[in-house]
């Protein structure tokens, strides 16, 4: 049984019903019957539901060899900030729960061990605290900056 | 959902230097905060005001569970009421054993019980496990065991939960294997309380060895078998309190307030190594002479409360502001203030400086003739505030002063010519007043201008 799903910049893409579930999102609209014509998705453009689309086959197909699954989902979340931020948002919007999950932890690993100041870099976050304000906060939650 | 894409900014190099993690939805950034380390996730409340507001809104508890039952003769009865208790306590955890995304952070756990039998421990130990996965930043424990029922020893995880800021334990059991002696695993504990806690003082020594950030330190009738207090490292405690011990031995360079309350005990000058203390009370032990150089023991030192067990006492202090004496034998010891350690020794009464402001007095004995006490009294110091106790024995004195401190004359006339005048000649005003509990409140009111020169003398009675 094949879907159709519309990306935001009108790209079709046909995909097997048993791979397309795996979005709890589109699993609902499927069984509310709302799934015979084509599925817009407006949030998720084609790029990234291409990449999407391709986790979620490659969990049917590995489904039974963990090793292989790992293996796999470590080479797939090796990308850079801008595709995981969309990753992020479609794995969100369409409820793909693992996917979520391991694009959390790769933000969480990128992050781990890092002092504030590398992760500004790392993140391009501007720090708007004052050097005041900052002590303040450090004192706030004093054992996560003492060494 | 609709998520903005916001205008794409390029640096100098041409890379795309957006901001793009920290624009996330909440809930998401609460979950790959869930997935790092509790210390590395607490650190991004620094990293810009977005980021601390997402740390802001994570979900937050407080919990207080009181059992509340008391014992009514019917083990049956009291069992049922505390396994109610134990259920109802279970259901209002569920919450912490939910979720699995995100960070919880237990602000609170506060738990009153009576241990009427021993399989609650493991049910306590659950719980406190429960709150220490999620990041716990008080902990309140005050368990009483029934007869035969031992006490609740505390899990050892839970001194090194990074998070927990206060502690709090009452009546419990803590083990000493627990803290080696090549401990170098911190504590992050700010503020400690131990009370009734069945606990070996070089324990406690050892704990507060591994708190780098402690500062303030209450141990209240633990150590059964050796009530001692030895304080080796303790850079930042400001606030110490230490009841029901016979000796002492704190160092502690930024200690500020100090209280004791011996068993009774015995002082001596190794008990403190406290630069800093501004405010000192001591009680129920022999001092010894611990307070003849307070200058050099408590140089900063501005309020002095003390309950003596000595027969003589002497001060000598050019700091203080506050002294407050309590005579808890029917005697008055031989009382020496003065204000400079060589001049305790002489006998000549010189004019005093008058840097104490407040001076308490309580269970003042019945004299014949209170005149040299007050004449020692007002020597000394010249206080603007004398407050008397009106106990059965002070009322006496108190009669005695509302009496004698009338102002009678323009210019008394005992000192003649000498330039050494005594406090009469300084007196302005007196006035008496009931205060609340029932103290007589004797205010008496100087001039400002006073020589710098010392004053002792030497009260007997």
């Amino acid at each position: 049984m094949a879907l159709e799903l519309k990306s935001s910049d009108n790209k079709i893409f046909e995909v097997e019903e048993l791979v397309a579930v795996q979005s709890e999102t589109i699993k609902s609209l499927v069984e509310d019957g709302c799934a015979d014509n084509v599925i817009p998705l407006p949030n998720v453009d084609s790029k990234t539901l291409e990449l999407v689309l391709d986790w979620c086959k490659n969990h049917v197909d590995m489904k039974l060899d963990e090793e292989k699954l790992k293996e796999y989902e470590d080479k797939f979340i090796e990308v850079d900030q801008a595709v995981l931020y969309d990753l992020l948002l479609a794995a969100n919007y369409l409820n793909i729960k693992d996917l979520l999950n391991r694009a959390c932890q790769k933000v969480a690993d990128m992050l781990k061990g890092k002092t504030p100041e590398q992760i500004r870099e790392t993140l391009n976050i501007v720090n708007d605290f004052s050097p005041e304000e900052e002590e303040e906060i450090r004192k706030e939650n004093l054992w996560a900056f003492e060494e | 959902m609709v998520f903005e894409r916001k205008q794409k900014r390029r640096n100098l190099d041409g890379v795309d230097a957006l901001d793009r993690i920290s624009q996330l939805p909440e809930h998401i950034i609460h979950h790959i905060l869930f997935l790092m380390p509790h210390k590395d996730a607490a650190r991004t409340t620094v990293l810009s005001k977005s980021w601390k507001q997402v740390w802001n809104s994570l979900p937050r508890y407080d919990f207080t569970f009181c059992d509340g039952t008391y014992y009514d003769n019917s083990p049956a009865h009291f069992e049922k009421k505390i396994e109610k208790f134990v259920r109802s306590v279970n259901e209002d955890l569920l919450p912490l054993r939910e979720h699995k995304t995100t960070i919880q952070i237990v602000q609170q756990f506060r738990l009153r019980m009576t241990l009427c039998h021993h399989k609650y421990a493991s049910r306590i130990d659950n719980w406190i496990k429960l709150a220490n996965r999620n990041l716990m930043e008080s902990l309140y424990l005050e368990l009483t065991s029934m007869n035969k029922v031992g006490r609740y020893v505390l899990p050892k995880t839970t001194f090194f939960v990074e998070s927990l800021a206060e502690l709090t334990l009452k009546g419990c059991k803590v083990l000493g294997n627990y803290f080696g002696d090549d401990m170098i695993k911190s504590i992050y504990l700010r503020k400690l309380t131990l009370e009734r806690v069945d606990v070996n003082y070089l324990t406690i020594t050892k704990i507060l060895r591994c708190c780098p950030l402690l500062e303030e330190f209450t141990q209240s009738n633990c150590c059964v078998k050796a009530k001692r207090v030895h304080i080796n490292y303790a850079p930042k405690l400001k606030k110490a309190k230490l009841y029901g011990v016979k000796k002492i031995k704190i160092e502690a360079p930024n200690l500020e307030e100090l209280y004791c309350r011996g068993d009774p005990g015995r002082l001596d000058s190794d008990s403190f190594a406290c630069n800093n203390v501004k405010k000192l009370k001591i009680s129920m032990f022999e001092t010894s002479k611990l307070f003849e150089d307070l200058n050099s023991k408590f140089p900063l030192l501005e309020t002095l409360d003390l309950q003596f067990y000595d027969s003589k006492l002497k001060i000598s202090s050019d700091r203080l502001k506050s002294l407050s004496l309590l005579c808890p034998n029917k005697q008055l010891p031989m009382l020496q203030i003065s204000f400079s350690p060589e001049e305790l020794s002489k006998d000549l009464p010189i004019p005093p400086i008058a840097t104490v402001e407040h001076l308490e007095l309580g269970n003042v004995p019945i004299m014949q003739d209170y005149t040299a006490l007050l004449d020692g009294l007002l020597w000394s110091c010249h206080p603007k505030v004398l407050l008397i106790r009106a106990d059965s024995e002070s009322k006496e004195f108190v009669n005695f002063l509302s009496e004698t401190l009338v102002i009678k004359e323009e210019e008394p006339k005992c000192c003649g010519d000498s330039h050494m005048k005594c406090w009469r000649h300084y007196l302005k005003a007196v006035k008496s007043e009931p205060y609340l509990d029932g103290m007589e409140y004797v205010k008496v009111c100087h001039c400002d201008a006073l020589s710098d020169s010392i004053s002792a003398l030497e009260i007997c009675h």
